[in-house]
């Protein structure tokens, strides 16, 4: 499997997350309060993890393959 | 909330912000005790809370900025390259970002919940008291596995994330973030100059990132009502901050976290026996 998909996959989640957090109408989960407006803080956090992950991707597809020394 | 409880208040927060006393519990426990009616809920406290953040995150971003332009510098090459190499700012400096996703994720979750079920000033003495074990345990632990001239980089990653979540405990009002990251870093092998090194560094974004996703309140009118002793406070609490921080980082040279463990058995017991005699 390629080694970037899990962290693509990740990026991915995390972006639709943070969409999600934007939007406002459905109930968001953990806001504290007003959960059905619209959430820029756990947007951003999801944006920053996504950011994140597609790092991680492009490290993973560099990443020197195991193998016998 | 008059200018001297403001600046008073300030001071409180910035000194108690970086040493492992907790300084949320501080400040829940001190106006009760001394009988300020400053309501800590109120739509104008938050934005004077933001700027007493950013105040104390500008002391830390210029204290450690050496540390902060290499992060920065290191991360910046990893990513360019797309891979990371063997240099040991690298490491660092990743070690840094992911120590602080879990505090990130786990306090913009939870961060209001906890307050509302917490932030009652007997409640914050008793967490303090636990700070004061936590300490104390943390001190017994470093004594079998610290390794003096330890850096950062020898942390693992699990490490480095189990340190950021550490941070998180400071939710609870009388947990302090950095005696529970500093207690954690010991307990990964650091020695207590490198622990409160790591330790400042993780707190530096969260402090900071709080503080910056709240600015906007401070142009809403109740910030603009607070504005003066905002400004005011944020000076006082970047100067008590930097103050602490540069003591700080000279005592943990040699200094040990027990002291501060006595402080807070001492102070949390006398608060609820005080407590307990007004109510």
């Amino acid at each position: 499997m390629n080694r970037a998909a899990l962290p693509l996959a990740v990026a991915v989640i995390c972006l639709l997350i943070a969409v999600f957090y934007l939007v406002p109408g459905p109930s968001h989960p953990f806001v504290g309060d007003d959960p059905t407006g619209s959430h820029v803080k756990h947007a951003l956090l999801f944006f920053g993890l996504a950011v994140l992950s597609v790092v991680w991707a492009r490290f993973a597809m560099n990443a020197r393959p195991a193998g016998p020394k | 909330m008059s200018l001297v409880e403001a600046l008073l208040l300030a001071a409180l927060q910035g000194f108690s912000e970086l040493f492992p006393v907790s300084s949320l519990g501080h400040t829940v426990i001190i106006p009760a005790l001394i009988g300020w009616k400053i309501d800590q809920s109120s739509h104008t406290f938050l934005p004077f809370v933001v700027m007493l953040h950013l105040g104390t995150a500008v002391a830390l971003f210029t204290f450690f900025w050496r540390e902060w332009v290499s992060i920065i510098r290191a991360l910046l090459r990893s990513v360019v390259r797309g891979k990371l190499s063997d240099d040991p700012e690298e490491h660092i400096a990743w070690m840094v970002v992911l120590g602080t996703v879990p505090a990130a994720v786990i306090g913009l979750f939870f961060e209001k919940q906890l307050k509302v079920l917490f932030a009652a000033p007997a409640i914050a003495a008793a967490f303090l008291i636990v700070n004061g074990f936590v300490l104390f345990i943390g001190e017994r632990v470093r004594r079998q596995r610290a390794r003096e001239g330890s850096t950062i980089a020898i942390l693992s990653w699990r490490q480095a994330v189990l340190i950021g979540a550490a941070q998180s405990a400071a939710l609870f009002p009388g947990i302090s973030r950095s005696g529970a990251t500093m207690v954690a870093g010991l307990a990964a092998g650091l020695d207590h100059e490198t622990s409160a090194r790591f330790s400042f560094l993780l707190a530096t974004p969260i402090i900071l990132g709080a503080g910056l996703l709240e600015v906007p309140l401070l142009f809403g009118p109740d910030g603009q009502a607070m504005l003066g002793q905002a400004l005011a406070g944020a000076v006082v609490a970047g100067i008590t901050a930097w103050l602490s921080v540069t003591f700080l980082m000279r005592y943990f040279k040699v200094g040990r976290l027990d002291p501060f463990a006595y402080y807070c058995w001492a102070f949390g017991v006398l608060s609820l026996i005080i407590l307990g005699l007004r109510s």
